[in-house]
């Protein structure tokens, strides 16, 4: 059917679809370019169209290993358990299972590491609430890890990945379980 | 001026057409049939793995904790039902889900589910905001567009339902019908994939690794996304920064060559890079779920051709065919003689509505030795369908046991869909007074249903003599049927077997 022959709904439909389309592509493009720098003009467009983006999980920037692949952002703990045993555990560790399941620990303590200040203690005590519930622990303390990467020099010296001057050690706190959070 | 002014006219209405080829022209939908699969599949694996650690991502004591989110995220805009859920029913709901998106990948209810899958995509992704990453947003955009597809129009439980409820017609697997939504859905993934690999890098072009050539050796040097010992590298710096400037290149120049000649190196590209990242950096569901998306931009031509070699070889291994199996019926063979010399025995098709499927078998093995290529079905409404399909020349119907509304019904869906083909209505006396009026033109003839097979297929044969083209036959066919002669040598048409197809 060619448009001349279409009715006045079908050319309404076929008007509001390319409509649809044009915002579509718009805001898919709009998503990226305002991730990290961007200009006065790209932030007011993205203001206008980051409802339907976001209302439909599709509002990314793709920047995937960019600017450069870097260092890691682990997470240490020690439980005290109720009956004084002390446990120690970094996440993530290759013992989580299936793999798809350690990414999921890994992205929450890469998250961490690039969270912005006002809401790191939110975070930190989130964390502390789920490592004493999940172990029943009386007490946690958390210690952030950032693992830089070793250069092509350092290896070909004898060094390797895994060397002690490579991680970088932040003390987060200790936290015990009163009845309804962490303090 | 005036010149000027008929040069901007043309140039719009240029853009005008190559803008409607592009996004509502129509395509075959298999390739996003498949990808329905392999992307429910996914859906199916990533909500799964959730389950294996529900509370720890999902629970009120989560490493999402709700209050976190609700300072991370805006109001609104994160979607998602995981917060209206209460704890006590929160496994129930998973288990939910699960189904959902297995009916999603097998194709149940396919229109239904693949927007529920969407929902439930949504819903998991909002709630665990902190444990994403790139799986789970190419996973969102590939739902998106798979629900404007007819997804389920191929390789699924609907197409197979849809089947078993016309299992009396002796019909050959039907083509899938192309349609405009295919088309858009395929365009927008291919568009969208366009969008990630240019920005993916263009962030890239910001850090110096990627510039240096060290960027490969960095994501292969970290120790909790290695899966295998590659320091060897640090004494082959130039592997890195081959890998390094190739993918750079790939990423680059995806969406401009992937349009052209160049199409299938710049899939084998990708897919050796996402393979690469799958097996060196333990991304497997990533670097799978990108290889999914690159089927968008696989011709369906070619998707149909690898599933029919895999059904062909398939049917071999199992010998003995099924009953159950569609049947090639009214191929052509070196027995077929057709009688009309002058009419090309190839691309002659035929299709045959008819509720007595003994009359339906004994048409289709008339035309058939006849060298039509044969369709049957009971179903008036797949025989719109197959014409709009198969955009045949002619369709014979008999349909004495119709109702005259409803053969003007289907009379209208046939002109709308099949405009070009020849139609003869074999009809009862009565039946012709009452409907020449309204049915009969210079397309449509309506014949008594007292005349033979033969002559029915005679005056089909005569008439794309004059027109010259192939031929589909529909027929509701009533009792009057059984006057039909299958042919002069073979006698009057009989209760027997129906031959054996070829």
């Amino acid at each position: 059917m060619t448009t001349s022959e279409k009715t006045p709904l079908q050319r309404a439909g076929y008007v509001a679809l390319n409509v649809w389309l044009v915002f579509h592509l718009f805001s898919i493009f709009i998503t990226p370019m305002t991730v990290g720098a961007t200009s006065g003009l790209a932030a007011a467009a993205w203001r206008i169209v980051s409802p339907y983006p976001q209302a439909f999980y599709l509002a990314h920037g793709f920047h995937y290993f960019a600017p450069e692949p870097g260092s890691s952002t682990l997470l240490k703990y020690t439980v005290t358990l109720r009956n004084g045993e002390e446990r120690s555990e970094t996440i993530p560790n290759r013992g989580i299972s299936p793999r798809l399941l350690y990414h999921r620990h890994f992205m929450v303590t890469e998250y961490l590491g690039g969270i912005e200040p006002e809401y790191r203690d939110v975070m930190v005590r989130a964390f502390a609430d789920r490592l004493l519930t999940e172990h029943g622990a009386e007490e946690v303390s958390l210690t952030m890890v950032r693992h830089d990467l070793a250069t092509m020099q350092r290896i070909r010296v004898g060094g390797s990945l895994t060397e002690p001057d490579l991680y970088e050690e932040e003390f987060l706190g200790t936290f015990r379980w009163d009845g309804s959070s962490p303090k | 001026m005036g010149r000027v002014v008929a040069q901007i006219k043309q140039a719009r209405r240029d853009f005008a057409d190559a803008w409607h080829g592009f996004w509502f022209s129509e395509a075959d939908p298999t390739t996003l049939c498949v990808m329905r699969i392999l992307v429910g599949g996914m859906l199916v694996y990533t909500v799964g793995v959730w389950g294996l650690k529900f509370d720890a991502f999902l629970g009120e004591h989560a490493w999402n904790s709700p209050a976190l989110l609700q300072e991370l995220q805006t109001p609104g805009v994160a979607p998602s039902f995981w917060w209206y859920v209460p704890d006590s029913w929160q496994t129930s709901v998973h288990w939910l889900c699960m189904s959902v998106l297995l009916m999603f990948t097998v194709g149940l209810w396919t229109r239904a589910t693949s927007v529920l899958s969407m929902m439930i995509l949504i819903s998991y992704s909002y709630r665990a905001h902190m444990s994403n990453y790139g799986l789970d947003q190419i996973n969102a955009i590939l739902t998106f567009y798979l629900c404007l597809a007819p997804c389920g129009a191929r390789l699924s439980v609907d197409r197979w339902i849809q089947q078993y409820r016309t299992r009396n017609a002796v019909a050959v697997e039907v083509p899938t019908p192309k349609s405009v939504s295919a088309n858009l859905a395929t365009r927008l993934m291919q568009v969208h994939f366009c969008v990630i690999y240019s920005f993916a890098a263009l962030a890239k072009l910001q850090g110096a690794g990627w510039w240096n050539g060290e960027a490969i050796w960095m994501a292969l040097a970290n120790t909790e996304y290695q899966t295998v010992d590659m320091t060897w590298i640090a004494w082959y710096p130039w592997i890195s920064d081959v890998a390094t400037h190739g993918s750079m290149l790939f990423e680059l120049t995806f969406w401009v060559l992937v349009w052209g000649r160049c199409r299938p190196v710049v899939l084998f590209a990708g897919a050796m890079l996402h393979l690469g990242i799958g097996a060196l950096m333990g991304m497997w569901t990533f670097a799978f779920i990108m290889i999914f998306g690159h089927l968008a931009f696989w011709p369906p031509s070619l998707v149909d051709r690898i599933l029919k070699r895999i059904s062909n070889r398939t049917r071999r291994r199992r010998r003995s065919p099924s009953p159950r199996q569609p049947r090639v019926i009214g191929k052509t063979s070196a027995s077929v003689r057709p009688e009309s010399p002058d009419i090309s025995v190839s691309g002659r098709q035929l299709v045959c509505v008819d509720c007595n499927r003994s009359t339906r078998v004994r048409c289709i093995n008339h035309f058939t030795e006849h060298g039509f290529e044969c369709y049957a079905t009971d179903n008036p409404e797949a025989a719109v369908r197959l014409c709009e399909t198969l955009q045949p020349q002619a369709i014979i119907i008999v349909g004495r046991s119709l109702a005259d509304s409803g053969l003007r019904a289907f009379h209208k869906q046939l002109t709308q869909r099949a405009a070009n083909t020849l139609v003869l209505y074999i009809l009862g006396s009565q039946q012709i007074e009452r409907l020449a009026e309204s049915l009969e033109s210079e397309s449509c003839h309506l014949i008594d249903s007292a005349r033979s097979v033969r002559d029915v297929r005679r005056l089909v044969e005569s008439s794309l003599k004059r027109s010259g083209g192939g031929v589909a036959v529909a027929t509701d066919v009533g009792t009057e049927l059984h006057n039909f002669e299958t042919s002069e040598d073979q006698g009057p048409c009989t209760n027997a077997a129906p031959k054996k197809p070829r």
